[in-house]
């Protein structure tokens, strides 16, 4: 089967885009770039000094003055070149993902995929949930009405498993309200974002309005304290995620913080097992398992506990692990040797907490990239809902299952076994559990019989409890995250 | 039983292109071989539809998937379909004409079977394999019809 081959074998040292140029970082602080398949240094990241970043706000509010005032269908106009010019690139970001983060390269062109989604919807509310509304004669000759406009620049913070995509989740929304951006893509992964700024750059956005810096904490800091950056969308952990939440709120700045989680899949009875079990492995496997809309835990309800368990495992140990770049490979290796190694550790609690595990994956090797992160499918049964491993985000390929004698059990334990709130599946052929289940689980994105409940861009990516701090979500909800509202009361 | 295949939806596309490219390469070479000005014409025709169905695959194959439904691909025999396919291009015992019914008839069960199974990945894919199998029945009836007397 063709292995595809990779964009660039090495990306060299990364630079900065500040008001429209590529600049190189001064700091002396660096880290490798690895690609998880091979255990290869594929580039070099700056964490960006305190001065740079400080640089690029400086540009993205001075490029705000001049992006507001554009006609929309001007701003859309380079929005939807964006789009043009990102269908044009989509092989290259796909496979710069895979090669980076080592997700299969079906999962990069899907991703990929639901980054040009972002964008289209972009182009779209700027037409409509951008517009203010009126209300004539409120009183004897006054009129009211209320106008949106963009708040200014704003910070984008990144994960390291979504690498481009969940920076888009905002970005287009931003740009096509009006607003300017300052973005800093995970500094684990941090080539699929560079090569979308590349994309950006020849879209023609004028200078200053998307600049890039690259590092960590520090720099995640820097941006929130800037004063002219107004708010801050975040993507990542739950302890970041409220860290950056909180100092937003310390600075009297907007914050939209998507968080972890720990999503229980609740496989009823009545489940058509056949269709059921393919769309557990993507749920569960896909992403190798790092991804905030995976299945952690499986809920077998009743006396469908031991039929699940067995198909189950048979088809994850049938798993191809591998390079992502090869189209045979069915899951990819995890994205660093630490991220390996606490997957790891959890296996190792399980098993210390009486858990007893079925499929063990610790072993799992590729012959063909003997020193990539590679963990195989790991599943335990006979969980105990207090148990780490059915508590803790693993964030990676380990499965959970939980037995449960009926559907109110099942809820129960997704309410109050976990304080995420991401999202929670069930599998059923009955209506009436369907609708118990999505009104009775306290996630915000829930599966009927679809096992990765992931919200298309023109829907928010919803999230509860410690999976999101703030109001507005990402994708569709943002467009009044980006905007503030002013309303005018008028008698002529 | 041989156990059942297990495929990516890249794996299977390029599965599907590869056999296309086979299909191509065969008109190709069956199109050199008559001298019947109209059969030459008709299998270059479908030598050049074989080559554009393999870049609407790619794209389709790049373009289009829905990123929360990527399950495993079960239920296909894609390599007992190229050894056949192989087979018959092989075989000394038939004519152009006789191979290429054949050939459509392995194609057409392929994208019957493959569209449905990628529908739920990719819409776009499973609407481009429908359309495919429906070209490939129209090629068949083609030849079918030459097969029963002169063109």
């Amino acid at each position: 089967m063709t292995v595809l081959s990779e964009i660039q074998s090495n990306y060299g040292r990364l630079k900065l885009f500040i008001n429209g140029k590529w600049v190189s970082s001064e700091s002396t602080h660096v880290q490798a770039v690895m690609n998880p398949a091979k255990d290869e240094v594929i580039a070099e990241v700056p964490f960006a000094l305190k001065e740079e970043v400080y640089g690029a706000v400086e540009a993205a509010q001075n490029a705000f003055e001049k992006w507001r005032e554009l006609p929309v269908t001007t701003r859309v106009g380079y929005v939807y070149k964006l789009k043009q010019k990102f269908d044009e690139h989509f092989e290259e970001v796909s496979r710069i993902t895979s090669q980076n983060h080592g997700k299969i390269i079906d999962e990069s062109r899907g991703e990929s995929r639901r980054l040009v989604e972002n964008i289209e919807t972009a182009c779209a509310v700027a037409y409509t949930l951008a517009k203010g509304e009126q209300l004539d004669q409120i009183a004897t000759g006054i009129d009211e009405t209320m106008v949106k406009e963009p708040l200014g620049a704003f910070a984008v913070i990144g994960p390291f498993n979504f690498p481009a995509l969940a920076l888009f989740w905002f970005m287009p929304i931003a740009l096509a309200v009006g607003c300017t951006l300052v973005v800093k893509p995970s500094e684990i992964t941090p080539l699929p974002l560079q090569w979308c700024i590349k994309i950006i750059e020849e879209a023609d956005i004028p200078s200053g309005v998307v600049n890039l810096v690259h590092g960590s904490k520090e720099v995640n800091e820097a941006l929130i304290a800037h004063p002219e950056i107004k708010g801050v969308c975040f993507v990542g952990s739950t302890p970041v995620a409220k860290s950056i939440y909180k100092q937003a709120s310390e600075y009297g700045k907007r914050a939209l913080c998507q968080a972890g989680a720990k999503n229980f899949v609740v496989v009823m009875p009545d489940a058509n097992l056949d269709r059921t079990i393919p769309a557990l492995m993507a749920s569960f496997f896909g992403n190798t398992g790092q991804r905030c809309l995976s299945g952690a835990n499986l809920v077998a309800v009743s006396d469908v506990h031991e039929q699940l368990k067995t198909k189950f495992a048979e088809a994850a140990s049938k798993m191809r692990l591998g390079y992502g770049l090869d189209e045979a490979t069915e899951m990819g290796p995890l994205v660093s040797k630490k991220a390996k190694e606490r997957v790891l550790s959890y296996v190792e609690k399980g098993i210390d907490e009486g858990a007893k595990l079925i499929l063990d994956g610790r072993n799992a090797r590729v012959p063909e990239y003997p020193n990539g992160y590679f963990v195989g499918a790991t599943i335990f049964d006979d969980v105990q809902p207090d148990m780490t491993i059915a508590k803790d985000e693993i964030f990676g390929p380990v499965a959970s299952i939980i037995k449960a004698k009926n559907l109110d059990e099942a809820i129960e334990t997704i309410n109050e076994k976990t304080s995420y709130g991401n999202a929670a599946c069930i599998f059923t052929s009955s209506g009436k559990h369907a609708r118990e289940f999505r009104r009775g689980v306290q996630a915000g994105n829930i599966g009927i019989n679809v096992g990765v409940a992931a919200p298309m861009g023109f829907f928010p990516f919803a999230g509860r409890r410690e999976s999101f701090f703030g109001v507005l979500h990402g994708q569709i909800d943002c467009v009044d995250f980006f905007m503030d509202k002013k309303v005018i009361v008028s008698r002529w | 039983m041989a156990e059942a295949e297990r495929y990516t939806f890249a794996a299977l596309i390029s599965f599907l292109m590869q056999c296309e490219n086979k299909l191509k390469e065969f008109y190709e070479a069956a199109a050199q071989k008559t001298d019947q000005t109209k059969l030459k014409s008709l299998f270059h025709t479908f030598s050049e539809q074989n080559l554009e169905h393999k870049g609407k695959m790619e794209k389709a194959r790049r373009e289009t998937l829905v990123e929360m439904a990527l399950e495993p691909i079960t239920g296909l025999r894609l390599n007992d379909c190229v050894a056949q396919i192989d087979a018959i291009i092989k075989n000394d015992n038939m004519n152009s004409v006789e191979k290429a019914v054949i050939l459509e008839k392995v194609m057409q069960k392929l994208y019957s079977e493959a569209s449905s199974k990628v529908m739920n990945a990719s819409a776009d894919t499973g609407e481009l394999l429908s359309r495919l199998f429906q070209e490939s029945v129209d090629r068949r009836l083609m030849m079918e019809s030459i097969a029963r007397g002169p063109l």
